[in-house]
């Protein structure tokens, strides 16, 4: 029998196939796919390999089918008291189990992270064989803290999960003190002991340390109790601080690093804080919170091959750091939180609880009726402004009498350490003329009573508007102006200007100045008598400056005036009237030439006579004259005799001379 | 020569001075004849304005006639007053003279700058003139930079002029006597105004006298690329009667002239009047 002849019997072709298989799997995936595209037998042959490949595929699939289970896996069998530690229940053979129950672990603090679906699956095929495997799992996560020392037992944790009930097994923990670490504490505090619901407070919590830290952890249980809200706030970041972000829990927060002093030594700080707002009275103590860290307690020499004994000789030691687990609570804290009163309490109080003020102001304050006014309120006081809320304000009578306020509050803005809202109002009537201070009721705690801030009330301007209403459409309301508005009408010119002013000439200008006797008048005026002024003060000036030359300006005018009762004196005593004379001439020379006159000679003028220019003539003249008048008067009248009038009229000839040259 | 002749022949002169004086004054028209004039011109328009409706050609008559006795106070009694020429544009418009309307407010406008009613009616003259002409940018520029010597009058100017002048002759002689810092900033202050003013006046009365503006008048006239019939025409359509314009030089029978938006053309000089 030849192979056409098996091939035409139909039934040994699998096995020709076979012969000539690759051996990747995808390749023989693909020429079986193709083969029955070719094929030419009957439809029957084809529905039984069909059949049989089904077959195959589930016989696959019942042979990695995996039973249900329930595990419990830890992450170790000792802790410290307050050391968390991972806890897990898988599932096998589900991936949809219901949650597990973990009420009944009492010895530790149980937190839910939450769980994870850890199916697979997988399809291969060798030699034609398909092999599909799945496995169905699924993982529920938790942290546990122990709450005590000693031999603890995580009890059978109960699953449902595949339609059966089933538990894990009990899991032994072993939980020992926490090493005494005198150089570290954890201190735990709040802001406020004592409280009201609604009342932020701060839970601060700052670790001591003094040692080299390494993989830090904390744990901190009151950040999840139900009677309280977290708000976490990133702190104001200070360039020069460093900060750390940690995860706590769930939760990450910065904490700020930094120094302090604890037990008289300076240690370093980790420090970080959250607001608590309690949402149910009662006293509250808070669990302890505990850090988890490695620190550095020494080194030691490790061991080491020649090789490496080699290159630390040259490099340097090879020693190891040794660290060592520690794990540091805090101080126990209650919070007591108090319900604020019934009694007192205001109509629209609004659970504003601390102490607050509130301003307002108003845009625009110039409004018809109707016209949005946007009011802008500021509330403060609280550190924590997050939650606060403005108050509603359609419940203050003041305000809806005469406005019209939404009732949708608006959704603040924090600003600085205010939370600004704004809200529109529109006055009703025109009458308003000022919104009213704006009343926040708030519970002081600092006082345990209730308050109310109040804004200041803002002047406005409301003028009134026409209201259309239903009569107006109907016609039957009040009847509006008659008439139009007017409206100026462009063309056309103006009126012509009658008034006998028309007929002022107007030319101004520098061009009509010099035919104005005014205007000539007005421009020559003024410097003319400038100028004037000027030469009289300069002539003034001059003539006071100098009293020797003013001396010697007035010296001939004098002598004229000097000489003239002389004749007289002649005609009683000829030498009184010589001596006059020289008197009159010495004081003419004192003047002019700047000396003394007292015992002026010939000689003592000759000389600065001659200098000026004075001529010989008038010199000799002169001397003659003086030679005269002293023989009269010292010597009795020796020598030449001339006639008294001749003399005088002489002595007035030469000055008028001596003027001109002595100029 | 002697005292005697020197005295005839001064005597001579000053009679000579005083006839051609006297002879000027005699043509000018007295102020008994200008408010005459000015009566009878406010009538004839009164007259013009109440026959407007009914006889047109009657009114237009009257208003000439108002136009004349106004123009013979302009020119005869040697009054340049804002209003008046105010006036006498108004005949004009009346008249739907445009051209002759819009050279009269112009006058005025040198006169009364600020008169609203002047302003008011030159804009509705220039509104119905036939041609659009574009005002060149840098003038408003300039008139923006110097607000104060286009907007302030020259009167205004002149007087101001005139206060700051005898302030300042008045402080220099003060200080003749006292000298004190504070008299020395007075005096600067004023004569840098005065200075400032006169410069501002003296510059406008050489600008007047070089940029001598105009007004075309004829109802149409066509400008030409020279200063002849024979030159082509400058633009398309022919200017109209209120086109504004600046002199350039003067042929003439022919000016040489620039629009408001800096084209240039020749126009035959009975076409055109000056504002002076």
């Amino acid at each position: 029998m030849t192979s056409d002849d098996r091939k035409g019997l139909g039934q040994p072709r699998a096995r020709t196939r076979n012969r000539h298989r690759p051996t990747d799997p995808r390749c023989s995936y693909s020429s079986f796919t193709q083969e029955p595209m070719n094929d030419s037998r009957p439809y029957n042959s084809s529905r039984w390999q069909v059949l049989l490949i089904a077959l195959a595929l589930l016989s696959s699939w019942a042979a990695t089918a995996q039973p249900v289970s329930v595990h419990a896996a830890v992450e170790g069998q000792e802790f410290f008291l307050g050391e968390s530690f991972t806890f897990q229940v898988q599932v096998q053979g589900d991936n949809r189990p219901q949650l597990p129950d973990t009420s009944v672990i009492r010895d530790f603090t149980v937190k839910k992270l939450g769980g994870r679906n850890n199916s697979s699956k997988s399809v291969s095929m060798v030699n034609g064989r398909v092999t599909r495997k799945e496995t169905r799992g699924y993982i529920f996560n938790y942290k546990l803290t122990p709450k005590r020392i000693g031999r603890l037992t995580i009890p059978p944790i109960q699953v449902v999960a595949g339609g059966k009930r089933m538990a894990t097994r009990p899991v032994p923990i072993v939980v020992r003190e926490a090493e005494k670490v005198s150089d570290s504490k954890l201190h735990m505090t709040v802001s406020r002991p004592s409280c009201f619901v609604g009342e932020p407070i701060t839970l601060t919590l700052t670790w001591f340390f003094a040692q080299d830290i390494n993989n830090v952890e904390f744990a901190v249980p009151a950040l999840d109790l139900p009677q309280f809200d977290l708000v976490l706030e990133e702190p104001q970041i200070d360039r020069k601080k460093r900060y750390h972000r940690l995860q706590v829990g769930t939760h990450q927060l910065i904490a700020e690093q930094g120094r302090a002093q604890l037990g008289g030594k300076t240690h370093a700080t980790l420090k970080f804080s959250v607001i608590l707002i309690p949402t149910a009275t009662g006293t509250f103590p808070l669990p302890k919170s505990t850090v988890v860290a490695k620190v550095l307690v020494g080194y030691r020499d490790a061991r080491r091959s020649s090789r490496q004994s080699m290159f630390n000789d040259f490099f340097g030691s090879t020693r190891q750091a040794v660290h060592k687990k520690i794990v540091v609570p805090s101080n126990a804290v209650t919070i007591t939180v108090k319900d604020v009163p019934a009694a007192g309490r205001p109509a629209g109080f609004a659970g504003h609880i601390g102490k607050y003020a509130i301003s307002a102001r108003a845009a625009p304050t110039d409004v018809s009726v109707g016209d949005p006014i946007t009011l802008t309120v500021s509330i403060g006081g609280p550190d924590y402004l997050d939650r606060v809320e403005l108050p509603p304000l359609h419940l203050q009578a003041e305000l809806t009498k005469n406005f019209k306020i939404p009732e949708e509050r608006a959704t603040g803005k924090i600003e600085g350490k205010m939370k600004v809202f704004t809200q529109t109002v529109r006055a009703l009537h025109a009458d308003v003329v000022e919104i009213p201070a704006l009343e926040l009721p708030y519970f002081d705690t600092t006082k345990s009573t209730y308050a109310t801030a109040r804004s200041k009330a803002i002047p406005i301007t409301v003028k009134g508007t026409r209201v259309v209403t239903a009569d107006d459409a109907e016609g039957t309301g009040a009847v509006a102006p008659a008439g139009r508005a007017l409206k100026a009408w462009g063309s056309g010119i103006l009126h012509n200007y009658d008034e006998l002013n028309v007929l002022r000439d107007q030319r101004h200008g520098p061009a009509t100045w010099l035919q104005s006797p005014k205007w000539i008048a007005l421009l020559g005026a003024p410097p003319a008598c400038y100028f004037a002024l000027l030469f009289g003060v300069l002539w003034f000036r001059r003539r006071h400056s100098d009293p020797l030359a003013a001396r010697a300006r007035q010296a001939a005018r004098e002598f004229r005036r000097s000489t003239k009762p002389i004749s007289l004196a002649f005609a009683e005593d000829e030498a009184g009237g010589h001596a006059a004379l020289l008197e009159a001439l010495r004081a003419y020379f004192g003047s002019k030439l700047g000396t003394a006159a007292g015992a002026i000679t010939f000689r003592d003028v000759a000389a600065r006579l001659e200098e000026s220019g004075v001529n010989g003539d008038v010199l000799q003249r002169l001397q003659t004259l003086f030679e005269q008048c002293e023989a009269s008067t010292f010597a009795g009248g020796a020598g030449q005799h001339i006639p008294a009038e001749e003399l005088l009229t002489q002595s007035r000839a030469l000055v008028d001379e001596l003027e001109g040259a002595l100029r | 020569m002697t005292p005697h002749t020197h005295a005839l022949k001064l005597g001579t002169a000053v009679i000579l001075v005083m006839s051609i004086w006297m002879a000027h004054d005699a043509d000018a028209l007295s102020e008994t004849e200008v408010v005459e004039l000015f009566s009878q011109s406010k009538e004839l328009f009164r007259q013009a304005n109440e026959v407007v409706a009914e006889d047109p050609g009657a009114a237009r008559e009257l208003y000439r006639k108002s136009v004349m006795r106004l123009e013979r106070i302009v020119s005869e009694g040697n009054v340049h007053n804002g209003r008046l020429f105010y006036n006498i544009g108004n005949a004009y418009f009346r008249m739907e003279d445009i051209g002759r309307a819009i050279l009269n407010y112009r006058r005025a406008e040198t006169l009364i700058p600020h008169d609203q009613n002047l302003q008011r009616n030159l804009r509705t003259a220039r509104m119905k003139r036939l041609d659009r002409v574009e005002t060149k940018q840098e003038t408003k520029i300039l008139h923006t930079l110097f607000f104060w010597h286009y907007d302030v009058s020259t009167e205004t100017r002149s007087r101001a002029f005139a206060v700051c002048f005898l302030f300042a002759w008045l402080l220099a002689g003060a200080r003749l006597f006292r000298k004190r810092s504070s008299l020395n900033w007075c005096l600067s202050g004023a004569a840098l105004l005065a200075t400032l003013l006169l410069a501002s006046l003296m510059c406008e009365l050489v600008v007047d006298r070089q940029t001598r503006s105009g007004v075309v008048v004829a109802r149409e006239v066509i400008a030409r690329k020279g200063d002849s019939d024979t030159y082509e025409k400058s633009f398309t359509d022919p200017l109209h009667a209120g086109t504004e314009l600046a002199l350039l030089e003067d042929r003439r029978e022919w000016y040489h002239v620039e629009l408001a938006d800096g084209r240039r053309c020749w126009l035959p000089t009975e076409a055109v009047k000056l504002v002076e």
